[in-house]
């Protein structure tokens, strides 16, 4: 065994950065599995080193509460910087990241009290091996069981589309912000085993590179996983040591290995291994169960339409936008009755969009008054409104592109999965049955709509109307009481009109209301109970289907004058 | 004393304007954060330190030949790795990743061929005239560098501005998809542009080099990171941005050494670029320009 310790002795200290690595490579993982391209990992790591190399020095702190401090500092950097900074998206806050980054590098530079451009030395050496391991189990442990939960779908749900992830009722911002500062204490954490094997700290170790390097090893392993970026950072750890007889040029070789991985295996070294969100069993337990539910898919709405007729859902009040010089809606009114039907149409560009737009929260209104409930709606956040009974489709298809048929659906449930981060952590009796549940209703919803038998499908591979379909089980999945359709029908053919028309009509009956937009005028002639017609963005005509056939406005408006022809 | 720092901030500036002026006409049409940007830079200081070294160049050969070469690497590193990434729609993450694994095979293939130690051009090729007008110590070098970072960049700027081949760059830059479809190769413009943003990087090599009168593998590093804080400050792909905002880094660097501390002088600027991109992400001359290809 005399080998082993002589090879323990040489290279435990590579070892140890293996991990080290691993858990910086993990914490950026889960900011980009939150959509968010942040290079602020190395940043955070250097302020969980200084801090907690300071305290040991210092402070005579003992190492546990060294390490935690070492977490959480950077973790509140990260919220107090988050707010602002993740409003940028893209390379933008690739590029704010580094300014930060840079930013911390140069202040610790020039702090008397972190040793300026020598560092910090003497710290007294308190990581073992197996502080690593057990920190580096627990995270992989901890972000295992958040991807498998309501708050992994929803940070994949960001992701894919930020927008419809709102609308899902899911609080973007406030998710943004979780996974930056999650992503900040492990990162601190990290940062906080390093400085305790290296014995010294200089502030070279936490600038660009290091912020490079870390993202690096998340791609190169893969982001489709968890076991990716761990792999990636034991590859690239390593590698340089194996190429240690390339001497000058063997970093030549870690620079070619990463070009010939990013142009040969875009979803990196692990690759897109899907985790499956149902197993065979699952599935035929799902199917027996379905049979029986599925007639009742759709569940009476939350409260029976009890209210009068007169009492509308919806009511709109004097509405007006302007873009700027564009005025593109004026003194627009109208109430959507409950438990009814209404249709909105109108010529291209009239404005009908931007009223779904303004009653989901996306654009704010320039004036006038949005009740839904007899509760005012404007200037609450898309989320907001989503939990208050309000779903919506769109008119170019948004659906989570990467994540299956029955995932999608699951997001739509987002805010009626309440079960809190202890219960999913350690996968209770209450996660369990909260997923069971979610899982079993999604599936109701997708045999109502016939896209079951594809559940463990990526959505991306539906035909348009299967993920028209889709987008209607997914709205659905959110409770609404009012469902606004953005043209449910372009794009399909006949048959599924005629099915849709018949799905619509039974929500209707069931308590629901609907609001759509349509070009289809057979669809929305045969369909709405009362029609509102938008023009220029004026409200030219507002009845029940007869009254708008025999409108002369109306006729006007999509056939011209007749003395100008 | 001020006018002697003025004149060294216009040097430095002139550089980093030029330097930055290659990084972000490759984002701007593009739309790859392109990272090799500093080794490329590196790479053209090498090849005319060969040029002058081996082969007895004059300067303005081995100018001449250190913006060849860097831009057919520029050119390479398009052909070889950006178009197969683009050729699949990759991410905008992914081309930038590429593109870090190619500077640091330029990097460690500069240490490996000509060592880490820093490399000088020989004292009698660097032209020796000097002027003194009023307090001011003039060196030539300095003046041909200036002259030759502004010609270089009035050359671009007129390209682009008057040029069909500007029209159809920055029809480019506002979007490939369109720019497609009236007819515009954009493959070969991407090629172009490629192959000009490096040769205007590795001839800013040169003078950076010259300047200084030191060449290593890393000196490509520090010059990426002010390249990065220059298109930052001038919004990004916004060529009239990286010229005023490489001639601001330039002073602003040169002035805070002089009269504060050297490295908080650092800290000041990026803390005010970290406030810039938060408060105008599109940069103090930029317009938020959201691609939708």
């Amino acid at each position: 065994m005399i080998w082993l310790a002589d090879f323990w002795a040489t290279y435990s200290t590579l070892v140890y950065s293996v991990g080290v690595h691993m858990l910086l490579a993990l914490s950026i993982w889960l900011t980009l599995s939150c959509g968010l391209l942040s290079l602020a990992n190395a940043a955070f790591m250097g302020i969980g080193a200084y801090v907690s190399a300071l305290l040991t020095l210092n402070a005579d702190w003992s190492f546990p509460s060294v390490l935690a401090a070492g977490g959480i500092a950077p973790a509140l950097v990260a919220l107090l910087i988050g707010a602002p900074v993740l409003r940028l998206s893209g390379v933008y806050l690739a590029m704010a990241t580094l300014a930060f980054g840079e930013v911390v590098r140069i202040t610790v530079l020039n702090l008397d009290i972190t040793g300026g451009p020598e560092g910090l030395n003497g710290i007294p050496l308190a990581t073992e091996g197996w502080h690593i391991a057990l920190l580096l189990a627990l995270a992989v442990y901890g972000l295992a069981r958040l991807r498998r939960s309501r708050i992994g779908r929803a940070f994949e749900a960001i992701k894919e589309d930020e927008v419809a992830a709102r609308l899902m009722g899911i609080p973007v911002d406030r998710y943004k912000l979780l996974a930056f500062v999650l992503g900040g204490f492990i990162a601190g954490i990290a940062g906080a085993l390093n400085t305790h094997f290296t014995f010294f700290i200089s502030p070279r170790e936490y600038g660009f590179e290091a912020a490079v390097d870390i993202l690096t090893m998340a791609v190169l392993g893969g982001t489709g996983s968890l076991l990716g970026p761990v792999l990636g950072a034991g590859i690239l750890t390593l590698l340089p040591e194996l190429l240690r007889s390339l001497h000058d040029f063997r970093s030549l070789v870690n620079g070619a290995v990463l070009v010939l991985v990013v142009l040969f295996l875009p979803k990196g070294i692990v690759g897109g291994m899907r985790r499956k969100t149902l197993s065979a069993e699952l599935s035929t337990e799902l199917d027996q169960t379905a049979g029986k539910a599925g007639q009742n898919a759709t569940r009476e709405a939350q409260q029976p339409n009890t209210a009068a007729p007169s009492t509308p859902l919806l009511s709109i009040h004097n509405l007006g936008k302007h873009f700027g010089g564009l005025h593109v809606l004026h003194d627009v009114s109208f109430n959507v009755p409950a438990g009814s039907i209404y249709g909105l149409i109108g010529p291209n560009g009239a404005g009908k969009t931007t009223v779904f737009n303004l009653v989901t929260g996306l654009l704010p209104p320039s004036a006038g008054q949005i009740d839904f409930q007899e509760q005012s709606l404007v200037g609450k956040a898309p989320h907001a409104i989503t939990r208050q009974g309000v779903a919506r489709t769109f008119q170019n298809i948004r659906l989570f592109k990467e994540m299956t048929i029955l995932e999608n659906v699951m997001v739509g449930m987002h805010a009626h999965l309440t079960y809190g981060a202890p219960a999913l952590l350690l996968n209770t009796q209450t996660f369990r049955k909260a997923e069971q549940q979610a899982r079993q209703r999604a599936y109701e919803l997708l045999t109502w709509v016939d896209l079951h038998a594809k559940a463990d499908q990526v959505a991306d591979n539906l035909s348009y109307g299967d993920q028209r379909k889709l987008e209607f089980a997914r709205a659905l999945a959110t409770e609404p009481r009012l469902l606004l359709l953005d043209e449910p029908v372009a794009g399909m053919n006949p048959a599924e009109k005629t099915a849709l028309m018949a799905e619509i009509c039974a929500i209707r009956d069931r308590g629901y209301s609907v609001f759509m937009i349509e070009h289809d005028m057979r669809f929305v002639m045969g369909l709405c109970d009362r029609i509102a017609v938008l023009n220029f963005g004026r409200i030219i005509a507002e009845g029940t289907p007869e009254e708008i056939r025999n409108n002369p406005e109306v006729i006007e408006a999509y056939l011209g004058k007749e003395d100008e022809a | 004393m001020l006018e002697q720092q003025l004149l060294n901030a216009l040097t430095l500036g002139s550089v980093y304007a030029l330097f930055a002026l290659g990084f972000t006409l490759v984002f701007g049409v593009l739309a790859v954060i392109n990272l090799s940007h500093g080794a490329v830079f590196m790479a053209g200081s090498y090849a005319a330190l060969v040029l002058v070294t081996r082969f007895d160049a004059p300067l303005w050969l081995a100018l001449l030949g250190a913006a060849l070469f860097s831009g057919v690497i520029g050119l390479l590193v398009d052909v070889l790795v950006l178009k197969p990434l683009r050729a699949r729609n990759a991410p905008h993450l992914i081309p930038m990743i590429a593109t870090i694994g190619v500077g640091i095979m330029l990097t460690s293939s500069a240490q490996g061929l000509f060592g880490a130690e820093i490399r000088r051009f020989p004292e009698e090729i660097l032209p020796a005239a000097d002027f003194v007008i009023g307090d001011i110590h003039v060196r030539a070098l300095e003046l041909s560098i200036v002259a030759i970072a502004f010609l270089l960049m009035a050359v671009l700027f007129t390209v682009l501005k008057r040029s069909q081949l500007g029209r159809a760059l920055r029809a480019i830059a506002e979007s490939p998809k369109a720019a497609c479809l009236l007819g515009i190769n954009v493959e070969a413009l991407f090629h172009v542009t490629s192959f000009a943003a490096a040769a205007l990087g590795g001839v800013a090599g040169v003078l950076i080099g010259l300047d200084f009168n030191a060449i290593t593998p890393q000196m490509g590093q520090p010059i990426l990171h002010k390249g990065i804080a220059v298109i930052i400050l001038g919004g990004m792909g916004d060529i009239r941005g990286a010229l005023i905002g490489g001639l601001f880094l330039g002073f602003a660097e040169v002035i805070s050494k002089a009269y504060l501390s050297s490295q908080m002088g650092d800290a000041v600027a990026f803390g005010l670029l970290f406030l810039i991109l938060l408060i105008r992400p599109s940069g103090l001359f930029g317009r938020v320009l959201e691609r939708k290809a």
